[in-house]
């Protein structure tokens, strides 16, 4: 393969192949937690069973109130172990469901990879004989070829933009199914179902007990994420400082020369296209693509995924945030641009007010890539 | 009738004491699933679910849901305990209450004598 062509597949695969690196999984953790469902179930099916027995037992052995009081008490927790247990097998159908997902758009997205790469290795050796032919040939010709291979690049990288869009949408109605919002680590949140009470014996007036009081609907969201340790941002020293126009016709001062230039450049893409996996500026952008191409054109690479923006220093508040910091969340990540607005890539992208909440993502915190 | 589905009363030697031992295991085979199956699986190793995964909200909605879960399986493992003692409990007040009767029937039958 000639020097041109490696850089043609090199060129003409970014787009798979960053498409490939967001869809890229982790079989053995996916395996294992659709298989610990199974496990888990198998062990709580068995306190159920034992629970049951125990209580039946109970019935065989004993009659009048305190017995039904205790039965009513154990029949109560065995039903909370069937809902635990249909709990987890709806988790299990969501990770199975994702995972068969996402393997879908790996694999159509590797096949667009490798049509393209057949497509350029082909074109080429036309090219290059091309090249040598007289007229009709010649290097006009081989140039005409040339042109219809960028164009059709283009369509397969579209082509590969739509399953990756697809796969994303799967992904979010998978997630709505098990219900988004708010992160939850509350006790009566994610699980709901009812909770037994069980009292303190059931032969003793006023603590005897059982029964089951309401538990909370599905709340879902949010998930964890790993908080880099990093510096604390310095606060800039007093009349240092960059000037920045917004488009407001206000003037803020960005903390050095590079974030000031960062926050413009993500300013100039404002009314750009939203495009999941977007990184062309004035043409298409994702959240992520917007803070990497403007701190690109300020002359500082950051990494491409949103949650791995987490660079630089940790900017401890609200308050201390300043144009160029950003604002990172599991899944989503904006640009401070000052006087408490952030520009980010939704559709378009827009200047709106700073906020740490995003739908059914986890706030990481605000970072200043400048340190 | 109480309207309950037995007629009577009775309550056989040690039948609260088993009903108390078989509870006793329930609430540490319960916690267990939760901490072996459940706390290792909440946030994915790796890639997990992929960069997309964490874009589109799911592995968030999973991992969160995933702690509820096991936030509820400990809760229940706790009241499978809980169980056990109030059995335990149980059967410490029908001794009590059988030790009054034979000590009123042993009252009666000196007052008769």
């Amino acid at each position: 393969m000639s020097v041109e062509t490696q850089q043609l597949v090199r060129h003409g695969t970014s787009t798979t192949d960053q498409f490939g690196q967001k869809m890229r999984t982790d079989p053995a953790a996916v395996d294992g937690a659709v298989n610990a469902h199974g496990a888990m179930r198998e062990q709580m099916s068995t306190v159920q069973g034992s629970a049951s027995a125990g209580r039946a037992n109970l019935e065989a052995s004993s009659a009048g109130n305190t017995t039904d009081t205790a039965t009513a008490t154990s029949v109560s927790l065995e039903q909370e172990v069937q809902e635990v247990l249909d709990l987890s097998t709806e988790l299990e159908s969501a990770a199975v469901e994702a995972a068969a997902a996402l393997d879908v758009g790996k694999i159509q997205n590797e096949q667009l990879r490798d049509e393209i790469v057949k497509h350029i290795g082909e074109t080429m050796e036309a090219v290059a004989a091309t090249r040598q032919q007289p007229p009709p040939g010649g290097p006009a010709a081989a140039q005409q070829l040339l042109t219809e291979l960028v164009a059709w690049v283009e369509e397969k990288n579209g082509e590969a933009a739509t399953v990756a869009a697809n796969t994303l949408g799967t992904l979010e109605g998978i997630a709505g199914k098990l219900g988004g919002g708010s992160d939850s680590t509350s006790a009566s949140g994610a699980a709901g179902g009812t909770e037994t009470q069980v009292g303190q014996s059931f032969n003793n007036q006023g603590s005897s007990g059982g029964g089951s009081d309401g538990g909370g609907g599905a709340a879902g969201g949010g998930g964890s994420v790993s908080k880099p340790r990093l510096p604390v941002a310095i606060p800039p020293q007093p009349g240092t400082g960059v000037d920045v126009n917004l488009p407001d016709g206000s003037t803020v001062k960005a903390p050095n020369e590079t974030a000031a230039k960062a926050v413009r450049a993500a300013l100039s893409n404002l009314g750009v296209p939203y495009v999941w996996g977007g990184t062309k500026p004035g043409v298409g952008l994702d959240c992520s693509g917007l803070t990497m191409t403007s701190y690109g054109e300020a002359g500082l690479e950051i990494p491409r995924i949103a949650n791995t923006q987490t660079v630089g220093a940790e900017v401890p508040s609200q308050a201390d945030l300043l144009p160029g910091d950003l604002v990172v969340w599991s899944g989503h990540v904006a640009m401070v641009i000052g006087n408490g607005q952030m520009v980010e890539a939704g559709d378009p992208v827009q200047v709106g007010p700073i906020r740490t909440t995003n739908a059914g993502q986890s706030f990481i915190g605000f970072y200043r890539p400048t340190g | 009738m109480d309207g309950s589905r037995h007629q009577g009363f009775h309550v056989d030697d040690g039948a609260y004491e088993t009903f108390a031992r078989n509870f006793d295991p329930l609430g540490d085979d319960a916690r267990d699933a939760g901490a072996k199956h459940l706390a290792p699986n909440t946030d994915l190793a790796g890639d997990g679910f992929s960069a997309m995964g964490g874009e589109s909200g799911f592995s968030g909605t999973y991992a969160g849901r995933m702690r509820g879960l096991r936030e509820r399986v400990d809760r229940l493992g706790g009241s499978m305990t809980e169980m056990g003692d109030a059995a335990r409990r149980t059967d410490g007040n029908f001794q009590g209450l059988e030790d009054d009767n034979r000590s009123i029937l042993n009252t009666f039958g000196r007052d008769l004598a």
